[in-house]
């Protein structure tokens, strides 16, 4: 690039580039303030498990003896739960969504086997042991006598 | 390329004012949290409704949390008295530890833990008959924002029970009244324990029902940048300040006074002696308007325990209460033009002496001096037509180095 030694081009030269330091400041502001935002209420309950729910325009929980947790936003009511059952509540950008292993109404001590993808059994376990499952990365089914699940262990 | 910049630059700023809020209702107070800030692990629930954000254990039959965009001070607390199915009080969630805060049916009461150790403010506005009371011992400010008090309890309507420093502003615009009523158990309307420096061009009405209608324990000080205060009427004293009264500015309307318009008197030591403090029972005028009906008997516009200074401003009475003065000096009187403001004292006295003859026998005085006058500047207006009665009365001397004045001062 190739500067005129003329002072006023320079000059020029000089305010264009404060312009563009001006306006990536600009940017990184607004994308500073951007990111601060926060889009979902997650709940965590106590069996670990977590609910996240976008965040709108009227949003409202409530805590009380009588109801429990309930979460409405412009007359509907998104989400309601025991307060016994609550353990956390935060705010994220992002939504998490650890839901359970297997369906909650299985027999505690009903067998599910583990198969990794090339159809090998590696596991063998319980309902009510399944989260106590520890695995190498990848993905594995998990087989109960009426559902069979895809689980990818990170 | 500018019309570029300046929406980049308003997109910015309008992202950075739309903070995300949370509003958490209990039964006791509103509690306002960044949402940004409230990550995973900062709040916790369990089974008995209680409901711990940063440490801090909020508990109710019912907890309320909502979100919105409005912006929150994080060093202010707001009391708003018309607030109706919802807590008075709305504070920082980060001071839920440090402030406590309690709502009766006569009474608010804010206490602030001796362990705060930052300067806070106090926004108090709306209507009511319930009484405030903010304690604490660090230095506050407190705001009065169209605030209107008639208090029906034995407290004062505005009790600031904190020994520090204490700002009132009045925003300029605003209008506030404090009363309290007739079985106040304290020593006025508005009471303040601390030093009170006031500020902000509004405006404030006061009546003391009981005793006084203001009084602080320590100095009281009208800033240059004041409004303007209304003494409405007082059972006993307008104003009764300890170790000084000093008004650079603003306007003090006093009428209705049982008592003294302003009565000064020193700080003690627990064995009676005059403490060491700054000016201690002094007044101090340096600029500003004071006007004083003086409509009972036996008493005085303006009293100082000890010394008294007019710099500059104007100091206009009426005295039409027999036997009372318009200015009564303990100490020394030294009325001087030191300042941009001119000084002017213009006293009316239409009284005469009070119970002649008796032991009890007041005279009617437009000044009265214990000490030594000294006029070295401004001017002193008198009109006096009581029987009796005096323009300027000294027991010390007299000394003149400059002045005008229509009276014979000897």
């Amino acid at each position: 690039m190739q500067y005129s030694s003329s002072p006023l081009s320079r000059s020029g030269h000089w305010f264009l580039t404060g312009q563009r330091l001006l306006a990536a400041a600009c940017c990184f502001l607004s994308l500073t303030a951007y990111a601060q935002q926060v889009r979902y209420l997650t709940f965590r309950h106590t069996d670990g498990t977590e609910r996240s729910i976008p965040l709108q325009t009227g949003l409202r929980i409530t805590l009380s003896a009588a109801n429990g947790c309930t979460v409405e936003a412009q007359g509907q009511q998104l989400y309601t739960a025991p307060l016994a059952s609550l353990q956390q509540l935060w705010f994220a950008q992002e939504p998490t969504a650890i839901a359970p292993l297997l369906s909650p109404d299985l027999a505690p001590d009903e067998r599910i086997d583990v198969y990794s993808l090339d159809g090998r059994r590696v596991a063998t376990t319980t309902a009510a042991e399944a989260h106590q499952l520890s695995l190498s990365t990848g993905v594995y089914l998990l087989r109960g006598a009426r559902q069979t699940r895809k689980v990818m262990f990170p | 390329m500018k019309r570029i910049l300046t929406l980049l630059c308003t997109l910015a700023v309008v992202a950075t004012a739309t903070a995300q809020t949370l509003r958490l209702t209990t039964p006791r107070a509103t509690y306002l949290y960044e949402a940004n800030r409230l990550n995973e692990g900062t709040m916790r629930i369990d089974a008995n409704r209680h409901l711990t954000i940063d440490g801090f254990t909020h508990e109710g039959e019912e907890l309320i949390l909502s979100l919105d965009d409005a912006h929150f001070d994080n060093a202010t607390i707001t009391i708003d008295l018309s607030a109706t199915n919802r807590p008075v009080v709305t504070l920082p969630g980060r001071l839920a530890g440090l402030i406590s805060v309690a709502e009766h049916a006569d009474r608010v009461e804010i206490v602030a833990a001796p362990t705060l150790a930052e300067e806070l403010t106090y926004r108090l506005t709306g209507n009511s008959t319930r009484s405030v009371i903010l304690r604490g011992s660090y230095k506050s400010t407190i705001v009065l924002d169209n605030l209107h008090i008639d208090a029906q309890s034995n407290l004062p309507a505005l009790w600031i029970d904190n020994g520090k420093r204490i700002d009132i502003h009045l925003p300029e615009g605003t209008s506030s009244t404090l009363a309290d009523r007739n079985d106040n158990q304290m020593r006025a309307a508005c009471f303040i324990k601390g030093h009170a420096e006031w500020k902000g061009a509004g405006a404030i009405t006061l009546t003391g029902r009981a005793r006084h209608a203001y009084a602080s324990n320590e100095y009281t000080w009208l800033r240059q940048s004041f409004g303007t205060m209304n003494i409405a009427s007082a059972a006993s004293d307008g104003l009764h300040v300890r170790q000084y009264f000093q008004m650079d500015g603003g306007r003090l309307t006093i009428k209705g006074t049982a008592g003294d318009g302003i009565d000064v008197e020193r700080t003690l030591n627990d064995d009676g002696t005059p403490t060491d403090d700054d000016l201690n029972g002094q007044v101090v005028i340096n600029g500003g308007h004071i006007d004083l009906d003086v409509t009972a008997s036996d008493v005085k516009g303006i009293k100082s325990q000890t010394d008294f200074t007019l710099s500059g401003g104007t100091i206009q009475a009426r005295v039409a209460g027999n036997g009372s003065k318009g200015i009564s000096v303990d100490g020394n009187l030294l009325v001087q033009q030191k300042t941009a403001t001119p000084t002017r004292v213009i006293i009316a006295v239409s009284a005469t002496t009070y119970m002649p003859g008796t032991p009890s026998e007041a005279k009617a005085r437009g000044i009265k001096v214990d000490g030594d006058f000294t006029f070295d500047g401004g001017d002193l207006q008198f009109n006096i037509t009581g029987a009796k009665a005096k323009a300027v009365s000294i027991d010390g001397s007299y000394i003149y180095r400059s002045g005008t004045t229509n009276a014979l001062i000897e």
